[in-house]
């Protein structure tokens, strides 16, 4: 990183927050502050909802997919644009036309208060501890490129998005994410032109594609049927469309984003915009990491793209034996780039897989030697690329594009945890009437109160693997009861707030067995919560004790 | 805009999304299957 790469960065963080800001209107009013008084147009909402789900880990973690297996990890959006269009059939007429603030709220609306505050607990909960982790994958791999600690890595993302989100609500956070998708898609286009320029200088297009293929990274599409994988057709068909159901349907950090369009058909407008371009976006992400592939293949990669264990190899027992491999290293690259430049397939894939295994065990020396058992090194191939081989001030556009995504997907977060503590528990049980601008004091601190935890919970999770995994655990734990929850409430008129609320602890026991006794892809974790919470729920719907009867739909579509 | 049309509007975007999708997954199967 160069000083005008590092210009590029500051100008950037300064400017979404000073644009976020000036753009926001009456955020003294609690509606204005967290719904932007349901006035942003689609196209508005519609690229919030999709800065929110692409986080920073989006950029560094699928590019680094798309180099190692290739193009498949896209199968797992292949149910978002069905969810898309049942959601927008579905829960948006009911949101929208029940004027709620949150998707819980709803809940108490058509069951009871209990089961509003056991929904909104579980969001709560989740969301505190995926926001640490959206925080924490980035800034462990942007600490390492930058050459910052974990902590300062974890500040310079959060307290920008504190800020713009504390002062300006969700209108702050709406338009920094409008800027923060075209900085993202042009930063990845960025990345593809540079990257086919130096490809096209070596092989053409369509000799790079069959060197890409050849090893199987362009089998985007696998119809195998096993519950086991989850990259196949059927568990992104089936198994993601859950997933997404549950994460934009009953997902406040999702819902909130929909509820800020200023019409109901301009909420569906946002959410199909997600299904229009999510899986082509997914692509170019992918198609990144396959040509960075290919662009490796003529320039010599090194061994690891993670440097920072180097010292500490070099001092460590497993010295010798990883300067041997660096050595076998060299050799094996230099064979293979003749190979693939003579166009001699099957001497290509024989030394390709040999750089595999040289790889596979320097990885397997740095873990000895680091006693980093989480050590992955394909979420440093990209940011790696960025560092080494792009022009000057594209550099900081890519970095900023890195920092811009981990804090859009981080800033919505906030915004709805905020606005979940506020309106699902402080309003609803302590202060029930108070003015506006109570409410709206209230929901910045608690923004900041949540940001800081957040930026504590990273920290933690950045030096502990395992914490990452258990929070990634846990939302396949508990979306689908949640999303098995809101289907009795939308699509069944007989379920109880009996049934709906113990329909929906059946299903995370259900589901957390099932997880614990079993190797079937988190997937079909959703499906299985919803199915569970369903039946139970219907079934204990059957005869409801007189005391927990409640009245029928509020709200109708 | 009446509801009605508003509806065939909404409808046809529907249908839209779900072609463009089996379009992009037809696609990338050929795809898959001419650089293999």
């Amino acid at each position: 990183m160069r000083v005008v790469d590092w210009i590029v960065v500051a100008l950037y963080i300064t400017w979404i927050v000073v644009d976020g800001l000036r753009r926001s209107k009456r955020t003294h009013e609690v509606e204005g502050y967290l719904l932007a008084n349901r006035s942003l147009a689609w196209w508005v909402s519609g690229l919030s909802v999709m800065a929110t789900q692409m986080s920073a880990v989006t950029i560094v973690s699928t590019t680094g997919l798309g180099y190692l297996t290739g193009l498949r990890f896209v199968q797992l959006y292949f149910g978002l644009p069905l969810a898309m269009v049942i959601l927008s059939m579905t829960v948006v007429p009911f949101f929208t036309r029940a004027r709620v603030y949150t998707a819980y709220e709803y809940l108490e609306q058509r069951f009871d208060a209990r089961t509003r505050s056991l929904a909104a607990l579980l969001f709560l909960v989740g969301r505190t501890a995926s926001l640490g982790v959206t925080l924490a994958a980035p800034a462990v791999v942007m600490s390492v490129i930058l050459g910052w600690t974990v902590p300062v890595t974890v500040l310079a993302i959060c307290v920008p998005m504190i800020v713009y989100t504390t002062l300006g609500g969700v209108q702050a956070v709406a338009w920094t994410d409008v800027k923060q998708m075209f900085v993202v898609v042009g930063g990845m286009l960025s990345a593809v032109a540079i990257l086919l320029y130096g490809i096209l200088g070596h092989v053409s297009l369509g000799q790079a594609m069959h060197l890409a293929g050849s090893t199987g990274r362009l089998q985007a599409v696998d119809f195998t049927f096993n519950p086991k994988e989850t990259y196949t057709f059927w568990s992104g068909m089936i198994g993601g469309l859950f997933l997404m159901l549950s994460y934009f349907g009953c997902d406040q950090s999702q819902v909130q984003r929909y509820l800020t369009a200023r019409s109901e058909d301009e909420s569906r407008s946002s959410l199909l915009m997600s299904a229009f371009v999510k899986i082509p976006l997914q692509l170019l992400i992918l198609s990144t990491g396959v040509l960075v592939f290919v662009f490796y293949v003529f320039k010599t990669p090194p061994m690891l793209f993670n440097r920072a264990y180097d010292d500490r190899v070099a001092a460590s027992p497993q010295a010798a034996d990883y300067a041997a491999l660096q050595r076998r290293f060299d050799d094996t690259i230099a064979a293979r780039r003749d190979a693939a430049s003579n166009g001699d397939r099957d001497a290509f894939l024989r030394i390709d897989a040999e750089v595999r295994d040289i790889r596979a065990g320097a990885v397997a020396l740095v873990k000895q030697a680091s006693g980093d058992a989480g050590y992955n090194d394909a979420n440093y191939v990209f940011p790696t690329f960025i560092t080494t081989q792009m022009p000057i001030g594209l550099v900081g556009l890519m970095i900023a594009a890195i920092f811009a995504a981990a804090m859009s997907a981080s800033g919505g977060e906030l915004n709805s945890l905020a606005t979940a503590t506020v309106i699902d528990f402080y309003k609803r049980r302590f202060r029930p009437a108070a003015p506006d601008s109570h409410y709206v004091t209230v929901s910045r601190v608690a923004t900041i109160a949540w940001g800081l935890l957040a930026c504590l919970v990273a920290m933690q999770a950045a030096n502990q693997g395992s914490l990452i995994e258990v929070v990634n655990r846990y939302g396949s734990y508990v979306y689908g009861a949640i999303l098995g929850v809101f289907i009795l409430a939308i699509l069944t008129k007989r379920a109880t707030s009996r049934g709906a609320f113990y329909g929906m602890i059946a299903a995370m026991i259900v589901v957390v067995t099932v997880a614990q006794t079993s190797t079937i892809s988190y997937l079909w974790y959703n499906l299985i919560g919803a199915a569970v919470a369903v039946a139970v729920g219907l079934v204990l719907s059957v005869r409801p004790p007189a005391t927990s009867q409640r009245p029928a739909v509020r709200v109708s579509p | 805009m009446t509801p009605e049309r508003r509806a065939r509007t909404m409808t046809r975007r529907y249908a839209q999304v779900l072609a463009l999708e089996a379009a992009i997954i037809a696609a990338l199967w050929v795809f898959g299957h001419l650089y293999r």
